[in-house]
């Protein structure tokens, strides 16, 4: 009944409510397993061992958490047939996103999960029904698989990661992919869709270095360069989403000017905006577009290797390619 | 009442599976299967709509596991139907000694012909969360006059029933009618009603 040849590492992030009534969450390492002991089922599945990365309630978050948390998933890759995470709702898709660009060449699944609460604990609905313990049941379900990519586990959908959004908060998906493809839908079993995971032929390799000083923004009509000027001082670039307002011509001409690598990020339409600095991106969420931007100046200063890394799909990251 | 009945897929559905399934639509259930097609009227739903799984045989797929451990995260009835004489796989036996999911976890041993009884009382314990049913174990003779059992002959005959199945029936309405056996039998409410 185990798959027993299937080996998951467990690791511990966040997001570890159980249910509202439910008041044991991991803190800290000595945690991990008396919380185990409150949800049994989940050993019925497949043999797991857990690691812990992130206390609940842990100010660690951003680069350097990525940093540690990609480290130690690519290690796990080497012994367990896959790794499930379990985070924080807050940063669970960041998290996800940022692991997705460190691990290249990914041949094994990594799916992330979690609790809603104690987020949105205060709701009148009732989440516990739909809460981490049928995520986890449904992740440990979907690492047995052969999924090459990293995911989002939520609800009835297990989404590739670099194309998730949030959706709505009072539907079971509180996730949703910015194509409308999902790796897996959920609804008795899991039931695969056809998917463009890349074949697991390779070695793994861990690019994990990410810069923390990007500068992102929202373009809005009136927005002056002196302004954006000071914010990039102490910062490695600027990504600017201007999604819902074009970019004025003498605006592009002064971002042209700064000294800096801009992304100039349109989910819907391609800016045809020219520059040695400026990237025109468009077809990424912008959460991917912040993320991938951190990690490809922490790969990169060159303005044109720069340029390549943005502009090509590395991860699968583009919903209109 | 929507149950998912998971059970070993094979070419064509064994005798027990279309037993099982037969017993359940009959009890007015909607059954949910992998042995099934799905349709469109269910198309939308899933597994947490579900209000309990049953799952059969002694060798069903490593799926079992999952759909075992879903059904016990979201706090559902389960009936695990084993063949007389097949024992529970290790890696479910500390369901039956878990405090918390030994309320949720029922093990049967069935023969073809008691299965029926364990689906009737899974139905029961999945609709009301309590087992109504009861099995009748006393026995005792009752002799009649031969006009008493030519018409429980020519009533049973009409009515599709055992004669043993009739009767069993007309006690369990009059217990139910009798409104001095009722407080005779919860002292308690017989109390609050004469105040």
């Amino acid at each position: 009944m185990k798959n027993i040849g299937k080996r998951i590492a467990l690791v511990f992030a966040g997001g570890t409510v159980l249910s509202t009534a439910e008041r044991l969450v991991v803190k800290t390492e000595a945690d991990i397993t008396p919380w185990l002991h409150k949800v049994p089922e989940i050993g019925i599945m497949s043999a797991i061992e857990p690691f812990f990365a992130r206390g609940e309630y842990d100010d660690l978050a951003g680069p350097e958490f990525w940093q540690s948390l990609t480290e130690k998933i690519h290690k796990l890759l080497i012994d367990f047939d896959s790794v499930v995470v379990i985070s924080s709702f807050s940063d669970v898709a960041d998290n996800a996103i940022a692991t997705t660009f460190a691990l290249e060449n990914l041949n094994k699944p990594v799916i992330f999960t979690g609790s809603l609460l104690p987020m949105f604990g205060h709701r009148s609905r009732n989440l516990d029904p739909i809460g981490l313990r049928a995520n986890l049941i449904n992740a440990m379900q979907a690492a047995t698989m052969d999924l090459p990519a990293v995911c989002l586990a939520y609800g009835n959908c297990l989404i590739r990661a670099v194309k998730s959004g949030r959706g709505d908060v009072d539907s079971n998906n509180v996730f949703t992919s910015s194509d409308d493809k999902y790796l897996a839908r959920v609804d008795f079993g899991i039931s695969r869709h056809n998917d463009d995971t890349d074949e697991p032929e390779f070695i793994v390799n861990l690019k994990n270095n990410f810069v923390r000083n990007i500068v992102f923004l929202r373009y809005t009509p009136g927005l002056k360069i002196d302004i954006i000027e000071t914010l990039l001082k102490n910062s490695a670039g600027l990504l600017i989403d201007n999604s819902t307002t074009e970019l004025l011509p003498s605006f592009i001409q002064d971002l042209s000017l700064l000294n800096k690598p801009v992304t100039i990020c349109n989910r819907f339409a391609k800016s045809v905006a020219n520059g040695i600095n400026l990237i025109n991106l468009h077809g990424l969420t912008k959460e991917t577009a912040y993320i991938k931007m951190c990690w490809a100046l922490g790969q990169t200063t060159d303005f044109a290797e720069l340029r390549s890394l943005m502009l090509n799909d590395l991860r699968g990251e583009f919903t209109s390619n | 009442m929507k149950i998912y009945f998971f059970s070993k897929k094979t070419a064509e559905q064994t005798d027990v599976q279309k037993k099982i399934i037969k017993f359940l639509k009959e009890s007015g259930v909607l059954v949910f299967s992998n042995l099934l097609e799905r349709t469109r009227e269910t198309d939308n739903l899933s597994f947490t709509n579900m209000n309990g799984l049953i799952v059969e045989g002694d060798d069903v797929v490593s799926e079992a596991g999952y759909f075992v451990a879903l059904a016990l995260a979201q706090e559902k009835q389960i009936l695990y139907l084993l063949p007389k004489g097949f024992v529970l796989p290790d890696q479910l036996r500390f369901l039956l000694e878990d405090k918390k999911l030994k309320k949720f976890f029922h093990l049967a041993h069935y023969s073809p012909k008691s299965i029926t009884d364990h689906l009737a009382d899974f139905i029961d314990l999945t609709e009301t969360g309590e087992l109504r049913r009861e099995v009748p174990t006393i026995k005792f003779t009752l002799r009649f006059t031969p006009r008493a059992d030519r018409y429980l002959n020519w009533t049973c005959q009409r009515k599709n029933l055992a004669k043993a199945d009739y009767l069993r029936k007309l006690i369990e309405e009059q217990i139910i009618s009798d409104v001095d056996y009722q407080k005779f039998s919860k002292p308690e409410s017989a109390q609050k009603d004469k105040e």
